[in-house]
């Protein structure tokens, strides 16, 4: 895959993380500020998309957005080396995707372990949030291109 | 008006353009001898430029600034002895790797340096990228591009040095040799200390580290001082030719590490660590990925620890139910279970978070990401008075404050060290981590990670202003240059992570088995007597006490019951934790101490934000205090610290409370 096939990857998931981030960022703020989270049309957007409301969170996803993005901008002004910067994109998306998967585990064993009451009508589908379905992107982006992330001179 | 001298010395490889440069700058105002007593020809000129009289010495050119040739040592003794005030290192910049072992050297020599960037249009014909802002913020020192051969880059490079002399807005560099070699620098320094002579004269780190290269010369200089049979005592324990291959080797480690990030296409190969190294370190985003990661950290350690915790709360349960309502008699169960399972058992429930929290940091030290965190944070550090070198005690202090006041010795400067000693208990440490799982936990629900790391933050604010602020009155300086540690990065290994967790958990549970044992048996005792009072009322001695400190910390939110609790913190602050579980848990279990808070009018969201705030920057812990005694030795930065801590905690909680209040909460 050429340069040009991670840039365009980079592209989707850096505008995916940073679009979502947002939205994670307004209803989080919304539901500090008023207590719910807000307009049903961006309740709606959240609710289909899994995102939780959560300022912070909301914060990591941009962050991860804006290092993707980096990595389309040096690519895009010939910087070879910008595919860096996908690389730790995705790792980072890993990571968080992985904390997530933990916590999600946590939440697995209160309901079906210890038969937690906050948890009984806990389901997978809970878990489900953009860290995870991002991270399973990544994962599977990078298990296609293990290979060419190293730079020889040319 | 007179025209003020700078004196300035070019050094570098041969062949970089150096007296091409020279002749730039001097034109014809040149003399030309010999360097005293030895036939190396010495070349010094001088230009008139901006009402300044620069003088210009050309130093024999050099690969490294080792004894073993007569240019290397004529070079690095002018710059030693007779202190130019600038020197410029040229540098080919289409040979950059290798020129970057004579500025790892340059740099020891705590001179004030510029890079000249000589021949920057061969680099750029062949398609190199120089990140000239990147190669400034590394090497820690202007850098200036310049083609000598047609005078392009002369007038910004005189330029430049006028501004360094006068305004040196760079924090040093120096690499770092890894903790063997830098136990050996530190022991050296420490016994050429003791000569004013050679410490005024000579740059000590430097030295020291030469002698362990076994430098000739540099023992020639030590031998004529008093200090020199403690010195080849400690040498002739030494295997030095292994020293010196060590030392070497971490020079081009770090030249490794850091070369890939300043230029690219120049450079053969870009490894994942590489990779890696040029966004984490990126001036940008360096900072923010790093947050993002602790973050993340403190996420997992509430997430995935819930269930385990839930898993020992039961345990304590069964154990409040099965064992205190058969044991007779009634003083004994309330022992048992108002005052050990109450006390302790709030403690030994947040054992999985603290697990969790050190493994993750494990992690996190193993991959050789926290060495990268140092050197990420050293210009902001430098920006607020503290050096590089203080971010590793202020990272260890999320542990425990004592061994980060211990590791401050790492911190050659005297200044440097003791405005870390004194910020470092301002760092969250894991004895304050149960109290804000408790509270967290109890009133912010989901968000309860967030507001712990938010706590871990306003730890490392409150630690940074503090020394910026002890900078600028009454420890005032400069910070000493950075030491460069970079590791490459590797996947940590399970069972390193698995030790360094165990070390610091076995150390929270030993603590619940001991000190808080008697800590939770003595605030019983008080919670019991005078005898026939209802248990744990404001008739018992612990609420008269509680009510007699009560007043000063009302303005902050806090009833008598945390009061007392927060008193009984300053021998640990676990037992904040295990006394509000016998104050407020009645012995049922830790799970009950939650619903207890929770149905308390006199605890709110807003009091146990406030009571985390005070519990975070308040007084350290006995043992901390003795360790600050230890590592300053004196009485009166102990008692400054004391004091400096509690007035700190009391004011940011009375903000946080009283603000709260105003806002409506």
């Amino acid at each position: 895959m050429s340069n040009r096939g991670k840039m365009l990857f980079a592209l989707f998931m850096g505008c995916g993380y940073i679009l979502i981030g947002t939205i994670q960022i307004i209803t989080g703020i919304l539901q500090v500020v008023s207590g719910d989270t807000g307009s049903s049309y961006m309740t709606a957007v959240a609710g289909a998309l899994f995102i939780p409301p959560d300022i912070v969170a909301g914060m990591i996803l941009m962050l991860i957005g804006c290092v993707f993005i980096y990595g389309v901008s040096e690519i895009h002004s010939g910087v070879r080396e910008g595919i860096a910067y996908v690389y730790v994109g995705i790792l980072l998306s890993l990571i968080f995707a992985g904390i997530y998967m933990l916590a999600a585990t946590g939440d697995f064993l209160e309901a079906h372990l210890l038969n937690s009451e906050d948890y009984i009508n806990w389901s997978v589908i809970d878990a489900l949030r953009p860290e995870i379905y991002m991270g399973v992107l990544s994962l599977l982006t990078y298990l296609k291109w293990k290979g060419s992330f190293e730079l020889k001179k040319s | 008006m007179e025209n003020t001298k700078i004196r300035v010395a070019l050094a570098g490889n041969p062949n970089v353009g150096k007296t091409t440069l020279f002749n730039a700058i001097t034109g014809s105002r040149q003399h030309v001898g010999n360097w005293p007593g030895v036939t190396v020809e010495k070349k010094t000129g001088i230009r008139s430029y901006r009402g300044y009289d620069i003088e210009v010495t050309d130093l024999p050119g050099t690969y490294s600034l080792t004894a073993y040739s007569l240019d290397e040592i004529v070079a690095r003794d002018y710059i030693i002895e007779e202190k130019p005030d600038i020197v410029i290192q040229i540098i080919d910049a289409s040979n950059l790797e290798r020129n970057l072992y004579l500025t790892t050297q340059l740099m020891e020599l705590e001179t004030e340096m510029i890079i000249a960037l000589n021949m920057c249009d061969l680099a750029l014909e062949r398609g190199d990228k120089l990140y000239i802002d990147r190669m400034q913020e590394i090497l820690a020192a202007p850098i200036v591009q310049t083609v000598a051969s047609r005078d392009i880059g002369i007038n910004e490079l005189l330029d430049r040095v006028i501004e360094q002399k006068y305004n040196d807005k760079y924090h040093g560099r120096e690499i770092g040799y890894g903790d063997i070699i830098e136990s050996k620098v530190l022991e050296i320094e420490k016994i050429l200390l003791t000569d004013p002579e050679l410490s005024k004269r000579y740059p000590l780190r430097w030295m020291s580290i030469k002698l362990l290269e076994g430098d000739r010369n540099v023992r020639t200089k030590v031998g004529k001082s008093h200090v020199s049979a403690a010195i080849n005592e400690l040498l002739a324990s030494i295997d030095q030719e292994e020293y010196e291959a060590d030392i070497a080797d971490k020079r081009y480690v770090a030249i490794n590490a850091i070369f890939p990030q300043m230029c690219t296409r120049c450079n053969v190969r870009m490894t994942k660590s590489d990779m890696i190294d040029r966004v984490l370190t990126n001036k940008y985003l360096g900072i923010p990925i790093f947050l993002a990661l602790m973050w993340g950290a403190f996420e997992l350690t509430f997430a995935f620890a819930t269930p385990f915790t839930d898993m020992i709360e039961r345990i304590f349960l069964w154990l409040a139910v099965n064992v205190t309502s058969r044991l007779e008699p009634e003083w004994l169960a309330s022992l048992i279970g108002d005052g050990i399972i109450g006390g302790v058992g709030a403690v030994l429930t947040f054992v999985p978070n603290i697990f969790i929290l050190f493994f993750l940091l494990s992690l996190l030290e193993g991959s050789g990401y926290l060495a990268r965190a140092a050197f990420i944070m050293d210009r902001l550090m430098y920006k607020i008075g503290m050096h590089g070198k203080s971010f590793i005690p202020l990272l260890m202090g999320f542990g425990c404050n004592v061994p980060a006041i211990m590791a401050t010795r790492s911190i050659e400067d005297e200044k440097d060290r003791l405005i870390t000693i004194l910020v470092v208990p301002f760092v969250s440490c894991g004895a304050r981590l149960p109290i804000y799982i408790l509270l967290a936990g109890a009133f912010f629900g989901r968000q309860a990670g967030t507001v712990v790391f938010f706590m871990y933050v306003l730890g490392i604010v409150v630690a940074v202003i503090s020394a910026k602020l002890l900078r600028s009155t009454i420890v005032k300086g400069k910070p000493a240059p950075f030491i460069m540690e970079m590791p490459p990065y590797r996947v940590p290994t399970l069972r390193t992570s698995i030790v360094h967790m165990w070390d610091n958990g076995a150390m929270y549970i030993k603590k619940a088995g001991t000190l808080i044992l008697i800590g939770v048996v003595i605030i019983w005792l008080l919670a019991s007597f005078p005898w026939g009072i209802e248990y744990g009322s404001e008739e018992s001695y612990v609420g008269m006490m509680g009510h007699f400190f009560a007043p000063l910390l009302e303005p902050l939110g806090f009833d008598w019951k945390m009061t007392v609790a927060l008193v009984f913190g300053l021998v640990a602050k676990e037992i904040v934790v295990a006394s509000m579980g016998v104050l407020y848990g009645a012995g049922d279990s830790p799970e009950a101490l939650t619903a207890s808070l929770l149905a308390d009018p006199a605890v709110t969201a807003l009091s146990a934000l406030s009571l985390m705030v005070f519990s975070l920057l308040y007084m350290p812990c006995v043992a901390t205090l003795g360790v600050i005694k230890k590592e300053t030795g004196s009485w009166k930065w102990t008692a400054f610290a004391l004091a400096y801590g509690i007035a700190v905690a009391w004011i940011m909680a009375f903000f946080v409370y009283q603000g709260g209040k105003l806002l409506g909460y």
